[in-house]
């Protein structure tokens, strides 16, 4: 039938259901006249559609319930099996599931394979199994993933193997280069000759069964249990068991000698085969017989012989001659021994002469080096060169670079954004909206949509703590999943640290903290005291001893005087300074500690037991850190292991057009050039912009329409921000912290006179924006509160709102008579009040739904606008008087989501033409990307730099 | 994990084929999670809403808040695609495992395929949508979104833009249909 055909089916159909029994004849006479095919299916619809009333009205979900519960998964996670705590699914293979467990007596990682019933419920079966799994077990070598053992417990019996990190070939795309390709070969032959030495064949080799680890140590899996399972491949029987798997049998058919897929008793030589398999295929970059289906495979494995034409042209003759000898179809012509490719291989690495003195360690050294790097490189996509060359028993030291990242968000109050797992496999790494936990042996890893920053590892390396843009101290599991919240915290974040005790010790710009990472209140352990001009308490690392923490001190001022300390956090009254000059630093178990100095990365010996700096203080070269002179924070992290990542210094604003948007989103850039604008002011004739522009020394500028680029009015060494038009547009206010805290300043805006100190209070006062009148300034305090500033000689600060959560952005209503201003007040997301002015406590608005940010007065006081959480403006009509009326929020444009802790409006609005001024972002691709650059065992310079 | 789930669905929905492969494993072992926990609570005696296993299984695998709005319906429709293909691998492989194990040693009333009323098994169904798929795509497309998926016709309309009176429609003449073509008696030629 045809869809036309069945479309007039269709229509008949229904007409015909809505008439009576009786009248349906005449209009199936009527309509089907002539098409006495259409009658009869028409008929036959009609005739079931009573029946069909009631049918597939129950879901397939609850059909499927009853047969889904029946099958349930064989372990959960959290669940205890023998000595293993379950910690997560890793996967569901042929065999069964597997998971990620850990064995509380060894107190290591392992995976376990759950064993199907088909096993379990047959008593021969199952004793096979134990006698494999048993000599398997015997199989101890480096390059062959461990068999742990079998256990059995409720009901479930489980294989416990090694947990093998790393991805296996068969994920690897495209060819490997021929050193890479060959020092993998290497390895595995080492792995199959140990194995078949005691007589044990692996049935079953091929790239999904092999593995390399972050530390670049090919490991083979799975390790005879095609044998143990009675799985084994064996050719046109198997294809027929498994016919409905084509997959799966794609898969092994490839790689399955030519005896086996003839169902003929296999021995080593099978291995040696697949061996060659996969060998032509690392270094080809296709298989060896590769088809579309399965049956094809096993056609040419029979019958053609590989492409040799494949094979790269330096390809050496050993090697042609070896894979020719492993991919002999006549098994008494084949290979018989696998430790001559292993001996094959090594001839291929001798270099050209081949009378050089020191040929064998020469190539070990090389095929190391090359291991590493492949090991590393292959998963992160990217070119690694080996850097070092010291002793020759130490690894060698390789440099690599993780490219092409989104930038971080700018974090004009610093943050960092990168963080290592202390065994090293893991980095964790924060965008501008992204955090990313990836492998450093793979190229792709978790992604979480949260806007994070100071992501730290937990010490079993299971979890990573990082805080959110709200104010909250987040946790997540390596592994992805839904964040969750670990506390609230005060102030603004400053780094966090993991105890292996499952506690966490943070820092904000109130103190230092401890609270459980299962959640909880969190204690305060200690706080910047302002007599001594301490402002931050920042970068918490704890020490060995799991009870002292490592932290920086950031003084009033300037990061340049940030010094490192130490307390302990069972008696954390007592500080103790350990260097001066020094930000972030980071003991690392040779015995020294690091530690940002401007954008140098520092080292200098450390006795961790007295907490004293010893000696002289290096910089480290080829390294240099992007770091923050607000609280001092830097861009580098370092493994237990020795794996140092870093980000170089950067532009952390992402370039703005500032650009006028009408209330339709229509939009029309200034005629300015690009740069990294924040909170851009215009004046209030419309006709100059005030932008904060940040950097090393950060200021306002001022544009105008006379020419393209904006002039400095600011300057100094300290940070100027947060531009505010004084009301009749002659003056500037901003915030600088000049004397320490932030205070309130002003300056001409033609720069024709001296800065002037306007308002210098306990703590710090960034303006938000003048009363009506122009007589007082509604201020931010200390990030949390709003304030009132009457700028009278002297200028007097009285609170204004003050609560535990935050009040920012206050905006007096032209009439002088409403606050609006953003608060987390009641609950988690900020939304947009509205209380009366002054009379603050009499009442109180809600004008947002579902969170707002930055609150904004239209001109003439009917309307407010504000930007709700998925980045859209947002205009809510009011009436103030004589009674106060809230409109619905509308939508006018969407722009950008508000996803900062930034105490200030991103826009601003023209008090000429009610237009919006706000920066749209360069493209993405406009920007340069940011590299993370990581260096692997890179301890061994630190031991040269600064001998122990 | 709903984190994952509702990222690869995204994928997956994009046309990302490698993003299937990854949730097939990771939705079924949670899909028989839930039944497991759900089938527990009805032998304790709980009486049950009727959508209530679909609406777990929604609020445990995907985060539908994260999903934009306006891709919601979307989002919706790719769920159900996955679903369907999930129940169905699932039935096939059991029906595989049956005929493997010796039929004999497997009672036949016993769990096994999934019985979609009339006798008719969910394999059956599937070949079924497909036939209905090359003369509308539509309907076939209502059908996976309302049996497999578990959506409302509102949610349906919504997604595939039409009106729910529209929806109704087709979901009625694409059941009948369904019956008819999956009787095994019938001899009429599918002209």
């Amino acid at each position: 039938m045809n869809a036309d055909r069945w479309q007039r089916v269709g229509e008949i159909y229904h007409d015909a259901l809505a008439l009576d029994d009786d009248a349906r004849p005449a209009y199936l006479d009527r309509s089907c006249h002539g098409d006495p095919g259409l009658r009869r299916e028409v008929e036959s619809l009609l005739a079931r559609a009573a029946d069909a009333s009631d049918f597939l009205e129950t879901t397939a979900l609850e059909l499927a319930g009853r047969v889904l519960a029946a099958e349930p998964p064989a372990l959960t996670v959290g669940q205890r099996f023998d000595q293993y705590e379950i910690r997560a699914f890793i996967g569901s293979g042929g065999m069964g599931e597997v998971y990620r467990a850990y064995d509380t007596r060894l107190e290591r990682d392992v995976a376990i394979k759950c064993l199907p019933d088909s096993i379990t419920a047959v008593s021969s079966a199952r004793a096979r199994l134990e006698r494999e799994a048993r000599l398997l077990a015997t199989l101890n070598h480096p390059n062959i993933g461990a068999i742990h053992g079998v256990v059995e417990a409720d009901g479930v019996m489980g294989l416990i193997l090694e947990l093998v990190e790393g991805s296996t070939l068969a994920d690897a795309s495209g060819g490997f280069g021929l050193a890479d390709a060959l020092s993998i070969a290497r390895q595995i032959a080492d792995g199959l000759e140990a194995a078949h030495a005691k007589g044990i064949v692996h049935r079953d080799l091929k790239p999904a069964n092999i593995k390399i680890t972050p530390g670049g140590i090919v490991k083979i899996l799975d390790f005879g249990l095609a044998k143990a399972l009675d799985e084994s491949p064996s050719g046109a029987e198997t294809l027929k068991r498994d016919g409905t798997h084509a997959g799966a049998i794609f898969g092994t058919a490839a790689y399955m000698s030519p005896e086996q897929a003839r169902g003929k008793p296999v021995d080593q030589r099978a291995d040696i085969w697949a061996f060659g398999c996969v060998l032509y295929e690392l270094i080809a970059g296709r298989a060896a017989f590769g088809a579309d289906t399965a049956s094809d495979c096993l056609v040419k494995v029979l019958e053609s012989e590989p492409d040799w034409t494949r094979l790269p042209q330096q390809t050496p003759a050993p090697i042609r001659r070896l894979l020719r000898r492993c991919l002999a179809k006549d098994v008494t012509a084949r290979l018989r021994d696998i430790g001559d490719a292993r001996l094959e291989i090594a001839e291929a690495f001798v270099p050209e002469g081949g009378d050089d003195p020191a040929p064998v360690h020469g190539w070990r050294f090389r095929w190391a080096a090359w291991l590493l790097a492949c090991g590393v490189s292959l998963a992160l996509g990217v070119t690694g060169y080996i850097v070092g060359r010291g002793a020759s028993a130490a690894a060698p030291m390789v440099r690599l670079s993780m490219p092409s990242l989104e930038a971080p968000f700018p974090a004009p109050f610093g943050e960092h954004h990168l963080a290592i797992s202390s065994d090293g496999s893991r980095v964790a790494y924060a965008s501008s909206s992204r955090l990313l936990i990836r492998r450093l042996d793979q190229a792709d890893g978790v992604t979480l949509e949260v806007a994070a920053a100071n992501p730290f590892f937990s010490s079993d390396g299971q979890w990573v703590g990082f805080f959110g843009r709200a104010a909250d101290l987040m946790k997540v599991p390596v592994a992805g999943g839904t964040p969750s919240l670990v506390a609230k915290i005060i102030g603004r974040p400053t780094g966090g640290a993991w105890r292996p005790d499952g506690t966490i010790v943070f820092g904000t710009t109130e103190g230092l903290y401890h609270v459980p990472a299962s959640g909880g209140e969190p204690r305060r352990l200690a706080a910047p005291n302002p007599q001594r001009k301490e402002r931050t308490y920042a970068w918490p690392q704890i020490l060995a001893d799991d009870r002292r923490v490592l932290f920086t001190i950031v003084p009033e001022g300037a990061s340049a005087g940030a010094r490192v300390a130490i307390l302990d956090i069972e008696a954390p009254g007592n500080v103790q300074t350990v260097l001066e000059g020094a930000a972030a630093a980071r003991y690392v178990p040779t015995g020294h500690l690091l530690y940002s100095s401007g954008s140098a990365l520092k080292a200098v010996r450390f006795d961790a037991t007295a907490g004293r700096a010893i000696g002289e203080l290096v910089t480290i070269p080829n390294v240099t850190v992007a770091t923050s002179g607000d609280n001092g924070a830097a861009e580098f992290a370092v493994s237990d292991t020795g794996t140092l990542v870093s980000i170089a210094p950067f532009a952390r604003i992402r370039p703005q057009v500032l650009t006028w948007v009408d209330r339709r989103g229509n939009e029309e850039p200034l005629p300015m050039v690009p740069g990294p604008y924040l909170f851009p002011r215009v004046s209030p004739d419309g006709t100059r912009v005030a932008v904060d522009i940040p950097g090393a020394n950060r200021d306002v500028w001022i544009w105008s329409a006379q020419r393209p680029t904006p002039v400095r009015l600011t300057s100094g060494p300290a940070e100027d921000m947060l531009p505010t038009w004084s009301i009749d547009g002659r003056r500037i206010f901003f915030a600088s912290q000049r004397n320490g805290s932030f205070d309130i300043y002003s300056q001409a805006a033609d720069g024709s006179t001296p800065e002037r100190l306007e308002f210098s209070g306990p703590g710090n006062q960034m303006p938000n924006s003048f009363t009506p009148d122009g007589t007082q300034l509604l201020v931010n305090e200390n990030f949390r509160d709003l304030s009132l500033v009457t700028l009278t000689r002297p200028a007097r600060l009285e609170p204004l709102l003050g609560s535990e959560a935050n009040e920012w952005l206050g905006e007096i209503s032209p009439d002088g008579k409403w606050l609006a201003y953003e608060s987390n007040e009641s609950g988690d997301r900020f939304e947009i009040f509205l209380r009366p002015f002054p009379a603050v406590d009499v009442r109180r608005e809600t004008i947002s739904i579902d969170g707002g940010r930055y609150p904004m007065w239209g001109r003439n006081g009917n309307e407010l606008f504000y930007i709700n959480l998925n980045g859209a403006m947002m205009s809510v009509a009011l009436i103030l008087s004589p009674e106060l009326k809230i409109g619905q929020p509308t939508k006018l444009f969407d722009w950008t989501r508000p996803a900062s802790v930034i105490t200030a409006r991103p826009y601003d609005i023209s008090r000429v033409d009610g237009r919006f001024l706000m920066g749209r972002p360069v493209s993405a691709s406009a920007l340069p990307p940011i590299d993370i650059s990581v260096v692997i065992n890179w301890f061994e310079e630190l031991r040269m730099l600064l001998p122990r | 994990m709903t984190q994952q789930v509702t990222e690869l669905l995204l994928a997956w929905g994009e046309g990302d084929q490698a993003a299937l492969e990854q949730l097939i494993p990771l939705v079924h072992a949670e899909l028989r999670r839930i039944a497991a926990r759900y089938m527990a609570r009805e032998r304790a005696g709980h009486t049950l809403q009727p959508t209530a296993l679909v609406n777990e299984v929604y609020v445990r695998l995907v985060d539908v808040d994260r999903v934009k709005w306006q891709n919601r319906a979307h989002f919706l429709a790719v769920s159900s695609r996955l679903m369907r293909r999930i129940l169905v691998d699932f039935a096939r492989t059991r029906s595989y495992k049956k005929r493997g194990a010796g039929v004999q040693h497997v009672p036949f009333d016993d769990t096994g395929i999934i019985d979609i009323g009339r006798g008719h098994d969910v394999l059956a169904l599937d070949d079924a949508l497909d036939v209905l798929a090359r003369v509308n795509a539509r309907q076939s497309q209502i059908v996976v979104m309302r049996f497999f998926g578990g959506l409302t016709n509102d949610e349906i309309a919504s997604a595939l833009d039409i009106s729910a009176a529209t929806v109704m429609r087709d979901w009625k003449l694409a059941k009948t249909w369904l019956l008819r073509e999956l009787e095994p008696t019938r001899t009429e030629s599918r002209s």
